[in-house]
């Protein structure tokens, strides 16, 4: 089957030279049937594809290991999801999966000029298209003859009894979601590109390229955008830093098309309903299109080392050569066709939407720039020639103008600080005209009703900022006070100056979401109320038709506010304070911004298919002011007959006195039994004459996969012994040998330890002794808050380790969890986050891309 | 021989099909 594969690989090949010549040969000529034929060759090849995607599928689905791809990238444990998903897992697939995107886009695309009115299938410009959109397939194919062969078996030696298996990094439902999305929208960028590139080659009226193909823009936006939002997220489930985009050259190189697309969208407007910005939306199609092109060569080469760094890669000069190739054939097509893009109007008042669109697209621009300055610049300034010239220039400025600067002698890395403060300067203004744009008219903006919806939504989003914000600064105060144990006033002070330059942006960017937010809503009510004085009919009727009628404004609202909860999700992130990196022990509390995270233990075992080996930290999270009620208290005192006294200490937990240091030592014992240790051990022998129990690991396979997994158990039994007293308690261990023994020194600690095996449950879920007080042991009661469980995985194919973040969400912030035990130890390293507003930023970006399909779906296009 | 094996190959083999049909139709578009 393999060779099948190679054969139609080539076939396929073939096919698409021979479309691209006969569709070329077709719109020279303007031969029609010659045209005809090419678009039946374009379908043709997109079945072909499709056969071909089928054929790596079932070698994926079937463990076919005769196929080195299907080797590399899976093995036989993996689930029928991820064996579909390693489809795209590496560079192979990856090529396969543009080609069968794009040629069955193509085909469609092709073929939806024979359905539409006009009659234009078979005319030069349906050659011109085909021929593209096959030569951009031809790349992929190219590729693939040529280079990076998805069916290449193994020929020395026979296949491999199983395969390497995929990046466990990987194996997660977002990171199988995030490729094939970007990728689709990458791809479906393609199309806008050709038909801009068709329509300047066949000489159609300029503009009417943009129109036809917007709902390929918003498709292609749509899906990025998705790659874009899915990849984050997986970024902040998956990595465990806490955050959700890291400003890795490779997220870079994605957000850049993401930047000149959504210009795009923008500048596309103008053209169609004014007829101007003709050059600058041509030339925004073709930078876009350069774009995904170069973000997959930024993603394939080497050049940049980043998270996303793919294995060797021999693609780089095939990518480069055609991204030069096509950055000249753009370059001059556009120069060829200056003179026939001219606007159908000029600019008549500096006061109008026009001119908001303009700068809405340099902005746009000036924020790409920002990105791929920063991208790049640590590649560039690592290059001798740029360190030679750069010091030269500098000397020259130093001996003509005195200005000092430091010499540059290594690569510069600006870090995500550095993106974090340059890209609000385009991002917030970039807000502002969000809000802006709607409400001022096309024309001229200089009107009263202008002026007064401005003012209006200004004071509307002023004055709920300026609650928010207030509101935002006083409970930071207060908790700060709280924390510290000063006044409101010495709080607030304390709190405004540890006030960044992110705060500021963050409450800018508070305020102009709430005044995008308000001008959709105006200009909506505005039109909704004009057309219902008409037609007489309901509110609720007439905002349906008029969406119907105008999806692009109505619907480009819907999109704004999705914006906005974007940029409020920024800013949430902006206003974040409260991280903290800490070591903890069984039972000790950390305040976290108004919870409390406490380490109940370790859970070690393997995972059901014994795929990897799982170390869960069970930390319990809990309301700071959130202390045992009474109920609680009952029911520890009744479970502690021996008890003196249990009262609440630092919540949750609580503090139980013991009448004896010796009773105290019992508890502990019985409680170690009770909690952690029946977890993490069984008692494989216990012998009464001696008082000897020979304790082993619960799930013994964990140690076979994590080597270190005994030290942090042997960690547990020396914390026990220490509580419970070396006098009372021994420990004996045999290197290698997964063998504990304990040997308690009298009958009542013995009976004490293997009582706590016993299986009664115990209202609570973790004790610790205080070592200053011995009759003191603090508790973490059972029945309060919720049991987080942030994981650390270790696989047993590759000894790969992935860390699994656990999180409380929250509709105003989310409780961030990742823990990853320390070697050797009873203690874990935590890291807790209070994230606010990160479900208004998920929220905003599945706005995004829901609104954004649902436009694609609809056309986009006003109706006449 | 599997269930998949079957529905794959049958699928392949459709694929197959209809971009043969689709070679046909294109040289019959050209005359």
């Amino acid at each position: 089957v393999q060779h099948l594969g190679q054969a139609l690989v080539l076939l396929s090949f073939v096919l698409t030279v021979a479309v691209a010549a006969v569709a070329l040969a077709g719109a020279a000529r303007g031969r029609p049937s010659l045209v005809l034929a090419s678009g039946r060759g374009l379908t043709a090849v997109a079945w072909l594809n499709a056969a071909l995607a089928l054929i790596l599928l079932r070698s994926f689905v079937l463990h076919d290991f005769t196929n080195r791809y299907v080797a590399s990238y899976s093995d036989r444990g993996m689930s029928l999801f991820y064996l579909v998903t390693a489809f795209w897992g590496g560079e192979k697939g990856a090529l396969l999966f543009w080609c069968v995107v794009l040629s069955a886009l193509s085909a469609v695309a092709v073929r939806s000029l024979r359905t539409r009115p006009g009659g234009e299938a078979g005319s030069p410009f349906a050659g011109w298209l085909t021929a593209i959109l096959a030569l951009a397939v031809l790349f992929f194919d190219v590729l693939m003859v040529f280079a990076s062969n998805p069916f290449e078996v193994f020929l020395a030696s026979g296949p491999p009894a199983d395969g390497t298996g995929m990046n466990p990094l990987l194996q997660n439902p977002m990171m199988a979601l995030h490729p094939p999305t970007q990728l689709a929208g990458f791809v479906a960028y393609t199309l806008p590109f050709a038909w801009a590139a068709a329509s300047l080659l066949a000489g159609r009226p300029p503009g009417a390229w943009y129109a036809e193909s917007r709902r390929w823009t918003l498709f292609a936006w749509s899906l990025l955008t998705a790659g874009l939002a899915i990849g984050s997220l997986w970024a902040y489930v998956e990595l465990g830093w806490g955050g959700f985009w890291g400003w890795d050259p490779v997220e870079n190189a994605g957000l850049l098309p993401w930047l000149t697309g959504t210009a795009l969208l923008h500048a596309g407007a103008l053209e169609t309903r004014r007829g101007m910005l003709r050059r600058w939306t041509v030339a925004l199609v073709m930078v876009t299109f350069l774009l995904t092109l170069f973000s997959t060569f930024l993603t394939r080469s080497r050049l940049i080392q980043s998270l996303h760094a793919f294995s060797d890669s021999n693609l780089t000069p095939f990518f480069l050569f055609y991204l030069i190739g096509l950055l000249v054939a753009c370059a001059g097509l556009l120069v060829l066709r200056w003179r026939f893009l001219v606007p159908r109007r000029r600019l008549e008042s500096i006061w109008s939407r026009e001119t908001l669109v303009v700068a809405n697209t340099v902005l746009f621009g000036i924020a790409g720039f920002a990105v791929l300055w920063g991208t790049l610049l640590p590649k560039l300034s690592e290059a001798g020639i740029v360190q030679d010239s750069y010091n030269v220039v500098s000397a020259a400025f130093h001996e003509l103008l005195g200005w000092d600067v430091q010499p540059l002698t290594q690569a510069v890395d600006v870090g995500p600080d550095w993106f974090n403060r340059v890209l609000p300067l385009a991002g917030l203004p970039l807000l502002a005209l969000t809000a802006i744009g709607p409400l001022v008219s096309f024309r001229t903006g200089r009107s009263p009703a202008v002026r007064r919806a401005l003012g209006r939504t200004v004071i509307v989003a002023a004055s709920f900022a300026a609650v928010v914000l207030g509101l935002h600064v006083v409970v930071r105060s207060q908790a700060l006070g709280a924390v510290l144990g000063i006044p409101f006033v010495n709080a607030l002070a304390e709190f405004l100056r540890s006030l960044t330059l992110g705060s500021v942006y963050g409450a800018v960017a508070v305020f102009l979401a709430a005044w995008v937010v308000a001008a959709a809503v105006v200009d909506t009510r505005r039109a909704v109320r004009a057309r219902a004085a008409v037609t007489g009919r309901s509110w609720a009727g007439t905002a349906w038709s008029l969406f119907r009628d105008n999806p692009a404004r109505f619907g480009g609202h819907g999109i704004h506010v999705g914006v906005a909860l974007t940029f409020l999700g920024f800013a949430g992130t902006a206003a974040r304070q409260e991280r903290k990196d800490v070591p903890m022990g069984i039972a000790e509390g950390l305040a976290v911004g108004g919870a409390v995270a406490t380490f109940l233990g370790i859970r070690e075992e393997m995972s059901p298919e014994g795929r990897y080996a799982s170390v869960q930290s069970e930390i319990l999270v809990t309301d700071r002011e959130d202390s045992a009620d009474e109920e609680v208290l009952d029911a520890l005192r009744t479970a502690l007959p021996g008890a003196v006294s249990a009262n609440p200490s630092m919540p949750p937990t609580v503090t139980v006195e013991f009448p004896s240091r010796g009773a105290a030592s019992d508890f502990l014992a019985t409680a170690f039994g009770r909690t952690a240790g029946s977890r993490d051990f069984r008692i494989e022998r216990a012998a009464p004459d001696t008082r000897e129990f020979v304790l082993s690991p619960r799930d013994p396979a964990v140690l076979s996969v994590d080597p270190a997994a005994i030290h942090r158990l042997v960690a547990g039994l020396r914390a026990l012994v220490a509580g419970v007293g070396p006098d009372r308690l021994s420990l004996r261990t045999t290197p290698g040998s997964p063998r504990f023994v304990l040997t308690a020194s009298d009958d009542r600690i013995a009976e004490a330890l293997a009582a706590g095996f016993d299986g009664t449950p115990v209202p609570y879920l973790a004790a610790r002794g205080d070592p200053r007080v011995p009759v003191r042991i603090s508790l973490v009661p059972a029945g309060m808050g919720e049991i987080l469980r942030p994981e650390v995985r270790r696989y047993a194919r590759a000894g790969q380790q992935t860390s699994e973040v656990a999180i409380d969400p929250g509709l105003l912030s989310d409780f961030y969890l990742a823990a990853a035990p320390a070697r050797g130890m009873d203690t874990v390293q935590v890291t807790a986050i209070r994230n606010p507003l990160m479900s208004t930023l998920w929220a905003g970006m599945a706005v995004l891309c829901i609104g954004g399909l649902a436009l694609a779906g609809m056309g986009g296009r006003r109706k006449r | 021989v599997t269930v998949a094996d079957v529905v794959f190959s049958a699928l392949i083999a459709a694929c197959m099909t209809l971009a043969g049909a689709g070679i046909l139709r294109a040289l019959k578009e050209w005359q």
